[in-house]
């Protein structure tokens, strides 16, 4: 059960990233780590909405027929070759984001996680076409298809269902991010328009 | 937007390739958005053999052969807020900040400092200054852009996080717009460089040498190949308006290079020491991927023997 354990894992940190990236470019914010944290939620919980009618067909799969266990089995370790890889790829490319410079954070996303993003549907149907490979069943294949399709509809969704309109986020959300000003930033006043 | 009708105006026999943005932004003088023709915009693309480019046009919401001005308003502004994003991974601001931060240094006295954004969009560069209080104590920080739209637009990012910055509409070069004390005065701009045509740099350098700044950092693409491959795979990556795409790339192509740079800072303003450095175009730099052209106004008498 460690496939399993692995690929859920997995699915989590990119449905995190995906809602991440689905609110990116759209609130025009420089401070914007609590909008962050929550569309890092949005991805998860919309990815937990998409993955689990497939989870249920290969749990209700197994419990009725427990020997097809193993064919699961295979299919997942076929994808966890070719998505670990990857996630180590991505995973040491965020680790930039922990050192001081600058110059390292620039690197990781110009050089890794920006083509990374690009790359990411090839890699996931890579993976289906693996578990395909290894398993030899149509519907193992057939859940991999859908796991991946679900994952890869987490970022347009996530965008149209919360990130669709630009502009500074209003109401509420203002007043708790005007009461969070940097501690290094004090003696901030509105700013004085000419116009 | 500089250059706009310009480049609508030439469109005659082969002309480069030019930007969406440039050909729908525009405003006249009483304020008001100038009417954006559908099929002109559309042909002046496709003269340049950037069909896509043109199919896009066309494809947007139009009335009696007119561009929308309300849509063309909310493209222009997804396209910002993406832009803003693009450059938060570029790291601008802080590139900004380490090359300003000694000239602010030094300029500080009695009156403070300040700190203009030529063509400052949204405003990005400059409420992340103030956010990160990057500069200081008695910086003025003042954005300036001919858009009305996006400069409102700043001013109220800017007020949704209370940051102490603020955003002026019109010509960053007109005197008593934005510049006030030229001597105690840094003028900065991101993308803005490669919207002009080599042929109006001087002009350029020369606005700021009349207004008599203390020093300027003018920041643009490092052109070459591995920039324009780089462009195409970040902008395939992060940017979802298809306008954005196409202009991000091309961006990256029409960029100048630091000998035209420097030429035109030279020309344009002299008296100040004008540096700008590119390399070899390939080897792949990608820290440098952006880099200014910088100049700092001599102290006068300075006596100056060019090689
Ligand atoms: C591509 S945008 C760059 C926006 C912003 N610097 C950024 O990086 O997001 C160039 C901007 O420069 C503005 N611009 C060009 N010439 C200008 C001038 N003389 N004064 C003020 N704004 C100018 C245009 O209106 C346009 O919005």
């Amino acid at each position: 059960m460690r496939e399993a354990a692995a690929l859920t894992a997995i699915a989590v940190l990119d449905s995190m990233f995906a809602g991440f990236r689905s609110s990116l470019g759209r609130t025009g914010l420089i401070r914007h780590r609590h909008r962050d944290v929550l569309a890092h939620l949005r991805g998860l919980a919309l990815s937990a909405l998409l993955l689990a009618p497939v989870a249920a067909v290969a749990l209700v799969d197994v419990a009725l027929r427990g020997p097809r266990l193993a064919i699961y089995l295979a299919a997942g370790r076929a994808m966890l070759l070719v998505y670990l890889p990857f996630a180590a790829v991505v995973l040491l490319a965020l680790a930039a984001y922990l050192v001081p410079h600058w110059q390292h954070r620039f690197l990781a996303a110009v050089v890794v996680l920006g083509p990374g993003t690009l790359a990411r549907p090839l890699v996931a149907l890579a993976g289906v076409a693996a578990a395909g490979w290894a398993s030899r069943d149509a519907l193992a294949t057939t859940l991999a298809l859908g796991a991946v399709c679900a994952a890869l509809a987490v970022e347009p969704w996530a965008e149209r269902r919360w990130y669709g309109r630009t502009g500074p986020p209003g109401g509420a959300v203002r007043r708790i991010l005007g009461r969070c000003a940097l501690p290094d930033s004090p003696g901030v006043s509105p700013p004085r328009s000419r116009r | 937007m500089r250059g706009v009708p310009r480049v609508l105006a030439r469109g005659t026999g082969n002309p480069p390739p030019v930007e969406i943005t440039d050909l729908l932004g525009g405003w006249d003088t009483s304020g008001v958005r100038r009417p954006v023709p559908v099929e002109a915009t559309a042909a002046r693309l496709a003269a340049s053999g950037q069909h896509r480019a043109a199919r896009l046009v066309r494809r947007m919401p139009a009335r009696d052969g007119l561009l929308d001005p309300a849509a063309v308003d909310a493209l222009l502004l997804r396209v910002h807020y993406e832009l803003q994003r693009f450059e938060e991974e570029l790291q601008l601001a802080r590139r900004i900040a380490q090359t300003v931060a000694p000239w602010v240094a030094a300029l500080r006295g009695e009156r403070p400092v300040r700190v203009v954004d030529v063509g400052c969009g949204l405003g990005y560069v400059l409420r992340w200054l103030a956010a990160h209080d990057a500069l200081g104590p008695d910086v003025e920080l003042v954005g300036v852009d001919l858009d009305r739209r996006l400069v409102a637009h700043a001013a109220e990012l800017a007020a949704a996080e209370e940051l102490p910055c603020r955003f002026v509409a019109g010509d960053a070069f007109a005197p008593g717009v934005a510049a006030g004390d030229g001597t105690r005065c840094v003028m900065v701009s991101s993308g803005l460089l490669h919207h002009l045509p080599a042929g109006e740099l001087p002009a350029f350098f020369a606005a700021q040498r009349e207004l008599g700044v203390a020093a300027f950092a003018h920041w643009d693409i490092r052109p070459g190949p591995w920039s324009t491959l780089g462009a195409w795979v970040l902008h395939a990556a992060r940017m979802r308006e298809p306008v954005s795409r196409h202009d991000g790339v091309l961006s990256a192509r029409r960029a100048h290079p630091a000998a035209t740079l420097l030429d035109a800072a030279r020309a344009g303003a002299p008296g100040y020491q004008v540096s700008c450095a590119d390399g070899p175009a390939w080897l792949p730099r990608p820290l440098d991927v952006l880099r200014p052209v910088t100049g700092v106004r001599e102290p006068a008498g300075t006596v100056r023997v060019r090689p």
